[in-house]
């Protein structure tokens, strides 16, 4: 079977979750040929893949927005549509629910450069129309280039070459999950969704938090994500989710229940499980298994880490991972310097399986999360944990029901400082109670989120869509 | 967002998207002012040659080196003429008022170098006497500098210095011919040092005021050819607007009433002089169009385009939309009133005054005034919708409406040459009417859909146009 994996701002160009997820689902399958179709910013990162790419990957077809500032396009478009197309694009433009049959007849039959639409009289007079009715006191030439901005990425991305295959497989929703929903209903083939975080959710935090959205039209934006959210959900012949409490979002966000499964993530049990403990040398050594970037909170981290400091003295912390957000990063290493912290090691990118064997016990201090690898190499490691109560931590520290193996760790409101240090300063203290922590952090791991059993999950959720979609293609 | 979706911000935080600004277009207009000086010229100047009791032949010889020198120098410079206009607008635009003065002297540095080869070999093919060779090159450069200094000295607005500078040089000049011409100095000599010393103040009074107005800058004194790769039409625009309100005199400098006055000079006189006093009543309009947009038009098409480009909401901008078309017809509808007015007038009055005073001015060239005059106010109204489609920076019509103009007059001219003497002045009368006929077709169809041509047709990117005269213009800055 080829299967097609629609991959946007992630593997095979960052490292991360769902990155590594991706390359290990598809080693995993040796048998089946794949066609990774990606999604970039900038046409700088083409061809720089920071992964080997297996064997069994047949092609790469790269996508980068950038590239859409040099599109040649015909500058007078005479484009007119049916009463069926101008509903269906009105219909887009207003984040509400367009029927997407007909965009895609529109975007590849009318015209292959979609982008030529925004400089069409339609455009201008749709935008009238949603002007008088949603924004009749917003700046008209604002919510112009907020539309464009807004919609240049997916008018563009229609409009390039869709690569053909036996199954697309999309692990996100936005415009991943768009061209994937796209693609299954232009050749006619299943489309599974393997969501790891909540795209639409995490989209929404970014546009709040954002200076460059006009906050007038944040609601607007937001909603394009919800739009593009509903048609990946409502195209899927599966959707799955990490854990039980994002499987509940998706629904929330308009996905049919029934489609709906649950599928931890995966991991290469004995390679963890083989660390031998950390040879004692009167020192307790903390290691955060993260990037630099915002959403991990590294800052909450070094605050509290100062706080522990003042308790314990042979204290170190390990910021592993590599740096995301650069700006970001400068601000850690000032926060560093101006709480003059002592014993708090960046090695950057390492090996994180050897860097463990110098590791006591770890710490995640993410305002949001899926479920989080960090977590579960740690536990397979046969380390404890700290963790905030974000995506599936407490899942992962606690058990979910019907686990009774204990508690491989804490778990901490997030962005909570008091919290953070009482959890951290009580694992510090119980230094005999890390062995038995470790343990059951093994036991779960092994039980629920080994590889092969996760794989064949993940086979056997193949086999539902494949199933679905024949139904559906029978009727 | 780490690992899931690519950063929106990373996209569009670049200012990928600019908002393109479109500056005021100054009336350009300004120039049928010494236009109309020059014609005053060339009626003092025929008043002294005749007090100077000078022949026929000589009196000829002064009208037509004047007439030669002002009508190519300021062809000439036309080709710069909406550029340099534009040009200006933006700098003022801009705030970058330094990069003013630069270009000025660019524009005539450019000019001059071409201009005065091409006068000098035409000049000495045409064997004329030396002394009037020098006097007629010479009032030639001062042509092309005066016409490209009307530009700068209409963004400076001061319309009363402009029209004292004008009357003061004027005055000193005719005063001079005058004086030489009394003391027995050879006329035409006198007469031609008296209108280039004329033209000499004119200038002297503009670099002052200019220098007193604009800072003397810095940058590139080129930067202004950019303009032309930007907007490619407007070079054509001046040129065939210029070329065509003078193409039927040159055509009729080759008709049977033409008279050949000296080597390459041509006249036909009962043509020309019809067509210079025709010309003058369009005075009404060149003057009418500065005021009426200044005052009644600017501010209704500054509050829209301000709105379309700034914070107003849909609503406001139709409001604004209304209110600016309702002031364009109806300034439109008064300027061809009165034009009309003043036709009629000249139709009905002041042929048969011309003939009572004489000047040249014969019976049977009534009938050419009249219908001259009836073109020269076609054209007037046609011209004045032409710049409405500048200032809506809709060029490709604007060049448009001048080609047909253009094309007409010329082919118009010379299809009536094969009538009577009498249907002479119906080819402009033809073309003037398409011009005229033209360009309203083209400013009704585009203001009907303008905020689709000023907003929607921007590009999705906004990209620096890199033509030839960019390319020129950055290798002479190194």
């Amino acid at each position: 079977m080829k299967i097609c994996f629609v991959l946007e701002g992630n593997y095979p160009y960052v490292r991360g979750g769902v990155s590594t997820w991706v390359d290990e689902f598809i080693r995993s399958w040796p048998e089946n040929e794949f066609v990774l179709w990606t999604i970039s910013d900038l046409e700088s990162n083409r061809g720089q893949f920071v992964y080997t790419l297996p064997d069994n990957v047949d092609s790469v077809v790269e996508n980068f927005l950038g590239s859409s500032f040099n599109l040649r396009i015909n500058k007078n478009p005479n484009l007119k549509f049916t009463p069926d197309e101008q509903k269906a694009i009105s219909q887009l433009v207003r984040c509400g629910d367009p029927d997407w049959g007909v965009l895609l007849n529109l975007f590849h039959l009318h015209s292959n450069k979609p982008v030529e639409f925004f400089l069409s009289e339609e455009f201008l007079n749709i935008l009238k129309d949603l002007a008088r009715e949603q924004f009749p006191f917003a700046s008209f030439s604002d919510l112009f280039w907020t539309v464009r901005s807004m919609f240049l990425p997916l008018f563009f991305l229609v409009g390039q070459p869709m690569p053909e295959a036996d199954m697309y497989h999309s692990p996100s929703t936005g415009y991943a999950g768009v061209l994937a929903a796209l693609a299954s209903l232009k050749y006619k083939k299943p489309f599974v969704l393997t969501e790891h975080g909540i795209y639409t959710r995490e989209r929404e935090e970014e546009i709040l938090r954002s200076d460059w959205v006009i906050s007038y039209f944040k609601d607007y934006w937001i909603s394009m994500y919800g739009m593009f959210a509903r048609f990946a959900y409502q195209r899927a012949n599966r959707v799955t989710s990490l854990y039980q409490r994002a499987s509940l979002i998706q629904q929330e966000l308009g996905c049919p229940q029934e489609k709906c499964d649950v599928v931890g993530n995966g991991l290469d049990f004995d390679s963890f499980s083989s660390i031998p403990e950390k040879v004692k040398d009167g020192w307790v050594d903390i290691a955060a298994i993260v990037r630099f970037a915002p959403i991990k909170d590294i800052k909450t981290m070094l605050y509290s880490f100062s706080r522990l400091k003042q308790e314990y003295d042979k204290v170190r912390l390990h910021i592993v991972g590599g740096v995301d957000d650069e700006e970001y990063y400068q601000e850690c290493l000032d926060l560093i310097d101006f709480l003059n912290l002592q014993d708090v090691f960046i090695p950057g990118s390492v090996n994180v399986r050897t860097y463990l064997e110098k590791i006591d016990f770890t710490v995640l201090t993410s305002i949001s999360e899926g479920q989080p690898f960090a977590v579960l190499e740690s536990m397979a490691a046969g380390r404890p944990v700290v963790a905030t109560d974000v995506g599936c931590c407490r899942e992962l520290i606690e058990g979910q029901v019907g686990d009774d193996f204990g508690r491989t760790g804490i778990c901490v409101p997030p962005m909570n400082q008091a919290s953070l240090v009482q959890a951290l300063s009580e694992i510090c203290r119980n230094q005999e109670s890390w062995k038995a922590m470790g343990e059951i952090g093994r036991k779960r791991i092994k039980t629920y989120y080994e590889i092969s059993t996760v794989m064949g999950i993940y086979q056997e959720v193949y086999k539902k869509a494949v199933a679905t979609w024949q139904e559906s293609v029978l009727n | 967002m780490a690992g899931i979706g690519f950063e929106l911000k990373k996209l569009f935080s670049k200012k990928g998207i600019i908002l393109k600004v479109r500056a005021n277009i100054y009336a350009s207009l300004v120039v049928a002012g010494p236009m109309i000086m020059g014609v005053l010229l060339l009626l003092g100047a025929q008043l002294i040659a005749r007090f100077g009791e000078a022949s026929l032949h000589q009196q000829d010889l002064v009208a037509i080196i004047i007439t030669y020198s002002l009508l190519f120098s300021l062809l000439l410079s036309s080709i710069f003429l909406f550029v340099l206009s534009r040009f200006i607008a933006d700098m003022l635009y801009m705030d970058a008022v330094e990069r003013i003065l630069p270009s000025m002297y660019g524009a005539l540095s450019l000019l001059l170098t071409v201009g005065s080869v091409s006068w000098a070999i035409f000049l000495y093919f045409c064997r004329i006497d030396f002394i009037y060779s020098m006097l007629c090159f010479i009032l030639f450069c001062e042509g092309l500098v005066v016409w490209i200094q009307i530009n700068y000295i209409a963004a400076v607005k001061e319309y009363r210095s402009i029209v004292a500078g004008f009357f003061f040089g004027l005055f000193t000049g005719l005063l001079i011919a005058f004086l030489l011409t009394y003391l027995k100095y050879d006329v035409v000599a006198s007469v031609l040092f008296g209108v280039c010393i004329a033209y000499g103040v004119i200038i002297i009074v503009f670099t002052d005021l200019l220098h007193r107005f604009f800072p003397m800058g810095s940058g590139s004194p080129l930067k202004f050819l950019q303009w032309i790769d930007e907007y490619p039409q407007l070079p054509f625009v001046g040129f065939f607007s210029t070329l065509a309100l003078f193409a039927h005199l040159m055509i009729m400098w080759s008709s049977p009433l033409s008279q050949q006055v000296e080597g390459l000079f041509y006249q036909a006189p009962p043509h020309d002089i019809a067509a210079l006093v025709a010309f003058l009543t369009i005075l009404i309009t060149s003057v009418n169009f500065v005021t009426s947009v200044e005052v009644n038009f600017y501010p209704t098409y500054r509050r829209y385009f301000s709105l379309l480009n700034g914070d107003g909401s849909l609503s406001n901008i139709e409001k604004a939309y209304e209110g600016m078309m309702a002031t364009l017809k109806q300034e439109l509808f008064y300027l061809a009133i009165q034009q009309a007015l003043v036709t009629l007038f000249a139709i009905v009055m002041i042929s048969e005054v011309l003939v009572y005073i004489g000047l040249g001015f014969t019976s049977n060239m009534v009938g050419m005034f009249r219908v001259l005059c009836v073109g020269y106010a076609l054209f007037a109204i046609g011209n004045s919708i032409m710049l409405f489609l500048l200032y809506f920076a809709n060029n490709s019509d604007a060049l448009l409406a001048t080609l047909a103009l253009l094309v007409c007059n010329i082919v118009g001219t010379w299809v009536s040459l094969s009538f009577p003497a009498e249907f002479y002045g119906f080819g402009f009368v033809f073309a003037s009417a398409i011009f005229y006929l033209v360009a309203l077709q083209r400013l009704y169809a585009y203001t009907k859909r303008l905020d689709y041509f000023i907003l929607t047709k921007q590009p999705v990117f906004f990209i620096q146009k890199q033509g030839w005269f960019t390319r020129l213009v950055e290798k002479l800055d190194n």
